[in-house]
């Protein structure tokens, strides 16, 4: 056979002639699995009852949203503009649920993050629905200590995303809120999750329909155990089981570890593994963080499928590069950085000088937070050098910059209890 | 779940995604699994869809992430770690025996989709796009999130390392001939 039997013009012509390749199954076929896809069930019958408010309290919400938004976006500069933060809809705040979980705790475990208690804050504006409002001080989608009122519980959470991956929120909850709920009591992350995860409008917001996780939880220490029944289904395949580990590690970074149990008290064998599951550590941390955007135009800072690194430094350089389809690099083109540890910080040096005021906001915010995030994954401040501005949108970059304490911030507003 | 939705969005596109699809991963069974994740994920998103793009190119761009991202958790199922995944220098190879539309195929045709199955993976969607299923660079490029340079730049490159690739192929096969 000649070479030339296979010229260009002759395999394009071939590609042109490829057989059509017909789906054999009916639409009925396809239109019965779908009815039976639990996550698209949410959609007309969610997991929680929908009630609708009394029109005052739903007048009243809507007013108190407006406001709050408006002064939201007073002190924020645009760069949130195409964040999280505005695309969460009014709906949640027209539409109540609730429903019943079974889930048990114990007491011995580690405190939740929370913010100091005095001080009366906002409250009083937002009381209706207890909405958490955000300080003067806040900029970005990430969470700093700056950038809290005296009144505001932090509760991270990682949302299930549509590329079968984790996104890590967190959400500011209001002291009246909590005191609701919790009376005087300082609740640990469990007993926060317990309370308020059957409370997000997962879907509202653009994610699955995937928080409470089913089974219980209960802890010894600073170990928690998870006790999963039967029909779990969190390891039918590989992109299940990477969601479950990935937002477990995202929602209790405060615990050391995980044990997943069998209702019998035997370790759980996840199909995707094969073998008794161990103790899965949960706050190992080394993520760096990219760019993830839904389907509806949100985008949020991740970490890239979990992956971690073993330096800083290392994952640092990595966030150049557009590792896959779904997340991609905080860091513009043209824009190159060298890493340094100097006297115990790390210092992000820009090969060229980088004009945060040339750059549009929000990709200069991303590059920014995103590479201080990945500094807080491994608990450690950046300095940055090399930037034109000596402050920028509260970054003051002559010294190092403050460690966020928390990813893509989100109000809480909640999901009403009958 | 929106009925009337999906029943429109079947009849308009479904066979073309399905097609899309069995190209990519050439097995039926996984293609039906991929194509029941496109319109889970597209019915979810279906009220927020802006219009910004065309809703053929909007749904071929979910259809193109749900297939990249089986191909990632392949990759990630046999490593067994989450080893780097960039779908556009990595083969997205389909493994596994033909369907039977292609195990009936003539010979010709049998190597040409097995030396798109040794191109890059930006090659082997570009390629399916535009010849398989015949949409236009413009309609490429959106669904790819890439400049029409890019998309043709690769389509040429596809092309060359197809001839490449079936040349080598006839040489080997002459000499073993002989």
């Amino acid at each position: 056979m000649s070479n030339d039997k296979w010229s260009e013009q002759k395999i394009e012509q071939l590609l042109s002639q490829v057989p059509k390749l017909n789906d054999t199954r009916s639409k009925e076929q396809i239109l019965n699995r779908l009815k039976e896809e639990k996550s698209l069930k949410g959609q007309t019958s969610t997991k929680k009852r929908r009630y609708w408010a009394p029109p005052a309290v739903a007048v009243a919400a809507l007013i108190t949203l407006t406001l709050l938004t408006a002064s939201f976006l007073n002190q924020s500069n645009s760069s949130n503009e195409s964040t999280a933060n505005q695309t969460m809809d009014m709906e949640a705040a027209k539409s109540m649920e609730t429903e019943e979980i079974e889930i048990t705790n114990d007491i011995n475990e580690p405190p939740s993050m929370k913010v100091a208690e005095d001080g009366e804050g906002e409250a009083g504006e937002s009381a209706t629905f207890n909405l958490t409002s955000l300080s003067s001080g806040s900029y970005g989608t990430a969470v700093y200590s700056t950038d809290l009122s005296d009144d505001v519980t932090l509760f991270r959470v990682g949302l299930s995303g549509e590329a079968a991956n984790s996104v890590p929120v967190t959400f500011l909850i209001h002291k009246t809120q909590i005191e609701e709920d919790f009376g005087d009591k300082n609740p640990t992350s469990l007993e926060l999750y317990q309370m308020y995860a059957p409370r997000i409008d997962e879907e509202g917001l653009g994610f699955s329909e995937y928080h409470p996780y089913k089974g219980s939880f209960s802890t010894e220490g600073t170990t928690l155990i998870h006790t999963l029944p039967k029909d779990h289904y969190y390891d039918m395949a590989s992109g299940n089981n990477t969601v479950f580990t990935q937002t477990l590690k995202e929602t209790f970074q405060e615990y050391n570890q995980i044990v997943f149990r069998n209702e019998d008290g035997s370790p759980v064998v996840f199909d995707q593994v094969g073998e008794p599951s161990k103790p899965m550590n949960l706050n190992d941390g080394g993520y760096n963080y990219y760019l993830y955007s839904q389907s509806n135009g949100s985008v949020y800072l991740t970490p890239n499928f979990g992956e971690s690194y073993k330096s800083l430094p290392e994952a640092l350089l990595q966030m150049k590069e557009n590792k896959n389809d779904i997340y991609t690099s905080v860091i513009p083109q043209g824009i190159t950085f060298e890493v340094k540890n100097e006297k115990g910080i790390t210092h992000v040096i820009f090969n060229k000088a980088v004009d945060l005021e040339q750059m549009d906001s929000t990709t200069a915010m991303n590059m920014i937070e995103g590479l201080l995030l990945t500094g807080a994954s491994f608990g450690q401040p950046l300095q940055f050098e090399n930037v034109v501005q000596e402050n920028w949108n509260n970054f003051d970059f002559t010294q190092p910059l403050p460690i966020p304490i928390g990813s893509n911030k989100m109000d809480f507003k909640p999901l009403i209890n009958e | 779940m929106n009925d009337s939705v999906f029943n429109r969005l079947y009849d308009q596109y479904h066979q073309d995604v399905f097609q899309f699809l069995m190209y990519l991963v050439k097995n039926r069974q996984t293609s039906e699994d991929l194509m029941h994740e496109v319109y889970v994920r597209v019915l979810k998103a279906y009220s927020r869809f802006e219009g910004k793009s065309s809703e053929k190119t909007w749904l071929f761009s979910i259809a193109k992430n749900v297939a990249i991202d089986h191909f990632r958790k392949s990759a990630v199922r046999k490593r067994h770690l989450f080893d780097f995944f960039d779908w556009e220098t990595t083969e997205l190879k389909a493994n596994g025996p033909l369907p039977d539309e292609l195990a009936e195929m003539n010979d010709e045709m049998k190597k040409l989709l097995q030396a798109l199955e040794e191109c890059t993976g930006d090659q082997k969607m570009v390629v399916i796009m535009r010849y398989f299923q015949d949409l236009s660079i413009a309609e490429t490029a959106q669904i790819l999130g890439w400049t029409e340079g890019k998309v043709k730049t690769t389509q040429h490159r596809a092309i060359h390392k197809l001839r490449d690739k079936l040349a080598g192929h006839s040489e080997g096969e002459a000499v073993h001939d002989e």
